[in-house]
């Protein structure tokens, strides 16, 4: 291991050996200086001080000392940790209590077991739940006979009899009688092409083709679409309201 | 160093055989620097005590790949001070207003003693260049880490401290030629020239 002075003696190329003369446990040159007594003698007085001055430390033992402190120290680690612990889990249990009632309290009304149970929960007849019923036109026919009667039993009565049952034909009418031409009127207005020649653009679009159309000239050479539709709206409106006169 | 690392090691793992022997083998350079540099006996043990226990618990800050006593001197040096920063801020009553320079030196009995008196009247910064050099056998890079300055400040400041302790020496009339020579602590008379006239 390379000591200090060693280290220092080596990079310190302008070290001044008129005074510090030989490091600590080197022997003394037995001619420092030549050209400066005093420097010398400095150097002499140096030399032995020093090594009287650091031999002169007293021992002393501070193991036992440190030790038993550091032993003091160390055990608290792993009480704070157990007692950590200890905490964790009691605050997890509580959570977890918490979880637990809330679930319950929010529980959907579940059917009374048959040994007994919650008196909140129980005595609630249980009513029949219409299936649910296909979306579109075809799913008119598609619907239970026995769901709709349950419904028509339990809920509205004969009134919403009567509304279902005008619903159900005006809806027959129009897949058989509107359909079609709401079907051929947007075929029609899909497949059609632009009918106005494409125009080259002028000002600062230069050389890029103008896709719309002028508004007028929408309005005279397309035709409105909504004008089979509003027929469709009034023929299912009229057929709605003849069911409506025939029923009363 | 690889017996430090191993040492370290056993020591962090929870060792208490391997602190022990860790103490045992820096307390004596540890309190040495502190007693040094405090000059006070009582003082030097409980910082020694708080710099050796602050080393075992930093243990695993220590960087492996370099050797561990100036690691555990930089530490010590930092607390010393601290603690004179600390000893300076305290107000002293006048019932104790006592010299804490002379207080561990109560009478010279030796050459050692009178270094160390004539050590307490050096500037603190070359006081303790002095100590890390000499006592502590650190070198120049180490002292300017431990001090925050440049190698070189720390090559001025331990010339003037060799230079001036020489002088106040010289002062006192200690003869190199006759080392075992008692010194009087405030010696009336003048400097002894005599090896200067010859």
């Amino acid at each position: 291991m390379t000591r200090p002075h060693d280290a220092y003696a080596e990079d310190s190329p302008d070290r001044t050996p008129e005074f510090f003369g030989p490091l600590p446990g080197e022997s003394p040159s037995p001619c420092p200086l030549e050209s400066d007594d005093s420097d010398a003698n400095a150097e002499l007085m140096m030399t032995g001080a020093i090594a009287e001055w650091k031999a002169a430390v007293p021992r002393v033992a501070l193991a036992d000392r440190v030790l038993s402190q550091w032993q003091a120290e160390r055990p608290r680690p792993q009480r704070v940790a157990a007692s950590t612990r200890l905490r964790w889990i009691a605050w997890g249990a509580s959570v977890a209590a918490c979880v637990a009632v809330l679930i319950v309290a929010t529980w959907p009304q579940s059917p009374v077991q048959p040994g007994g149970g919650n008196p909140s929960l129980a005595a609630r007849p249980m009513q029949p739940t219409p299936s649910p019923a296909p979306s579109g036109v075809d799913a008119v026919d598609r619907v239970s006979p026995v769901s709709i009667a349950a419904n028509e039993s339990v809920e509205a009565g004969s009134v919403t009899t009567a509304l279902v049952g005008d619903v159900r034909a005006a809806m027959r009418d129009l897949t058989s009688e509107a359909a079609a031409p709401v079907a051929d009127l947007l075929a029609m207005a899909w497949s059609k092409p632009n009918p106005l020649p494409t125009t080259e653009a002028t000002g600062e679009r230069r050389g890029w083709k103008l896709t719309a159309p002028p508004l007028e000239r929408i309005n005279a050479d397309w035709k409105p679409i909504t004008r089979p539709l509003g027929a469709a709206v009034d023929f299912l409106l009229d057929r709605l309201d003849a069911e409506e006169h025939g029923a009363s | 160093v690889d017996d430090e690392r191993e040492l370290v090691r056993r020591c962090l793992a929870g060792d208490a055989e391997a602190v022990r022997e860790l103490i045992e083998r820096f307390e004596h350079c540890v309190f040495g620097l502190c007693f040094r540099m405090l000059r006070h006996r009582h003082d030097a043990e409980d910082v020694a005590q708080i710099s050796l226990l602050r080393a075992v618990r930093h243990l695993g800050g220590w960087d492996g790949s370099r050797p561990l006593q100036p690691w555990i001197l930089t530490i010590a040096a930092n607390r010393c001070r601290t603690h004179l920063e600390r000893r300076r801020r305290l107000p002293r009553p006048a019932e104790q207003a006592f010299d804490v320079e002379a207080t561990p030196v109560p009478k010279v009995e030796g050459l050692a003693d009178v270094v160390d008196e004539l050590l307490g009247t050096l500037r603190e910064e070359y006081r303790t260049c002095f100590v890390l050099h000499h006592q502590s056998e650190l070198g120049l890079a180490e002292i300017g880490e431990i001090l925050g300055c440049p190698e070189g400040t720390v090559k001025t400041w331990l010339f003037r401290a060799r230079k001036e302790l020489a002088e106040k020496l010289r002062e006192r009339g200690w003869d190199p030629l006759q080392p075992d020579a008692a010194l009087p602590r405030h010696p009336a008379a003048p400097p002894d020239r005599r090896t200067e006239s010859e």
